[in-house]
């Protein structure tokens, strides 16, 4: 079973970041694991089609983007409250203090993030969070990597136009 | 929170996966939302999950592939875990692959690690080297008539000529010949399952589906050396 065997590998090398992705873009544990199934699913479906030499992380990365934008216009959630969400952050992170503090303040960015289009949020997900090279999101988002890289400051950009209290160089992109 | 901030402050920001020092707010508060993520064991239950997931899926993959061989050209075969599912010839990859359409699979990969054994059988067959398979046939997305047609069909020995109504006749159901009839055109697995050698009453070779109909037929029926009445 050479391509089964294979295709666990991917899943070893790939699938626990393509969650922690999936539950960024929904914030929620059972829509992440839906889309995780549904993304490994189409993968196994399409893996005998990937040609070698492809990066098969971009590969999951557009499969996984694809499901869970889609699965977010169904659910009509993008739109999704931060008040209705559960707060969590690693032991890493920014304290449990600053979140209470800062509600609002993650609300509003929370908002920011929600109102970008879609290639510009993942694109800044995808970099900023889940460590992808330019090359590997315009894999994921099937454009070249000058594109990726312009969505990336574009979404930071929208980000930071919400706060206009906060100065920053305007030539930022 | 009336902060300024340069360009390189942000792009270093963005671009470094570890960024060390005092952020501004809007930028702390996006890490504290997308550096946040699901408890360790909230992923081990997702990784199990999607392997038992894995494991179910690799049970239903039909694995095909195709080769040539002078006496049909192209021929394409189909295994699932319980056997061979489809054969045929003169037919295109695509058309192949559409009637595989019907089946409940998963995924349908070719590959010919996994239908070696049955190339391999039908290649010797087609070069005149065997005479019967050893092979298993999933006939399990047949009706019980059809099954039961193509069991029958199966026991008829290489270069032997039997007729639809003979099989009728086997079956316990004489005047069911044209049903027998309906069923070998129907056969999923042709020349595995002879059904060339099932011919009509009056001698001649009745019908064939595959190839190029009755003249694939009579090629085989040769390639056997059967001797047609």
């Amino acid at each position: 079973m050479d391509t089964i065997q294979d295709f666990e590998r991917l899943i070893q090398n790939y699938s626990e970041e393509i969650f922690v992705y999936l539950w960024r873009l929904h914030y929620n544990v059972p829509d992440a694991e839906d889309d995780l199934q549904e993304t490994f699913l189409r993968a196994f479906r399409a893996y005998p089609r990937l040609r070698d030499g492809s990066n098969p992380r971009a590969w999951l990365y557009k499969i996984a983007t694809n499901v869970a934008y889609t699965h977010l216009k169904r659910l009509k959630r993008s739109g999704i409250r931060l008040d209705e969400i559960d707060l969590r952050s690693l032991p890493t992170q920014p304290s449990v203090l600053f979140q209470v503090e800062q509600k609002e303040l993650l609300s509003a960015v929370w908002d920011a993030v929600q109102a970008l289009p879609e290639k510009q949020s993942a694109a800044f997900v995808m970099r900023k969070y889940q460590g992808l090279s330019y090359s590997e999101i315009a894999d994921a988002l099937q454009c070249n990597p000058d594109t990726a890289r312009a969505n990336v400051y574009q979404a930071l950009k929208k980000i930071l136009l919400q706060f206009p209290e906060i100065k920053y160089e305007r030539d930022l992109l | 929170m009336n902060e300024t901030f340069s360009k390189s402050e942000l792009t270093a920001w963005l671009e470094s996966d570890n960024q060390g020092g005092e952020l501004p707010a809007v930028l702390r508060a996006l890490d504290s939302l997308y550096l946040a993520g699901p408890t360790a064991d909230e992923i081990t239950k997702s990784q199990i999950k999607l392997h038992r997931s894995v494991h179910e899926w690799s049970q239903q993959v039909i694995f095909y592939d195709g080769f040539s061989h002078p006496l049909v050209g192209r021929i394409f075969v189909a295994v699932n875990q319980r056997g061979l599912v489809a054969l045929n010839f003169g037919v295109t990859e695509d058309q192949f692959l559409a009637q595989l359409d019907k089946y409940d699979t998963k995924a349908i990969i070719r590959s010919s690690d996994h239908t070696v054994e049955v190339t391999q059988e039908v290649y010797e067959y087609l070069n005149g080297d065997r005479t019967q398979f050893d092979l298993s046939v999933d006939l399990s997305q047949l009706s019980e008539f059809q099954k039961e047609v193509l069991l029958t069909t199966l026991e008829i020995p290489h270069g032997q000529i039997v007729t639809y109504s003979e099989i009728a006749k086997r079956l316990g159901n004489p005047k069911a010949a044209r049903a027998v009839g309906q069923a070998l055109g129907h056969n999923p697995v042709p020349i595995v399952i002879p059904c060339h050698r099932v011919i009509a009453s009056n001698g001649s070779l009745g019908g064939y589906s595959a190839g190029s109909g009755l003249e694939s037929k009579a090629r085989l029926l040769s390639l056997e050396g059967a001797s047609l009445v």
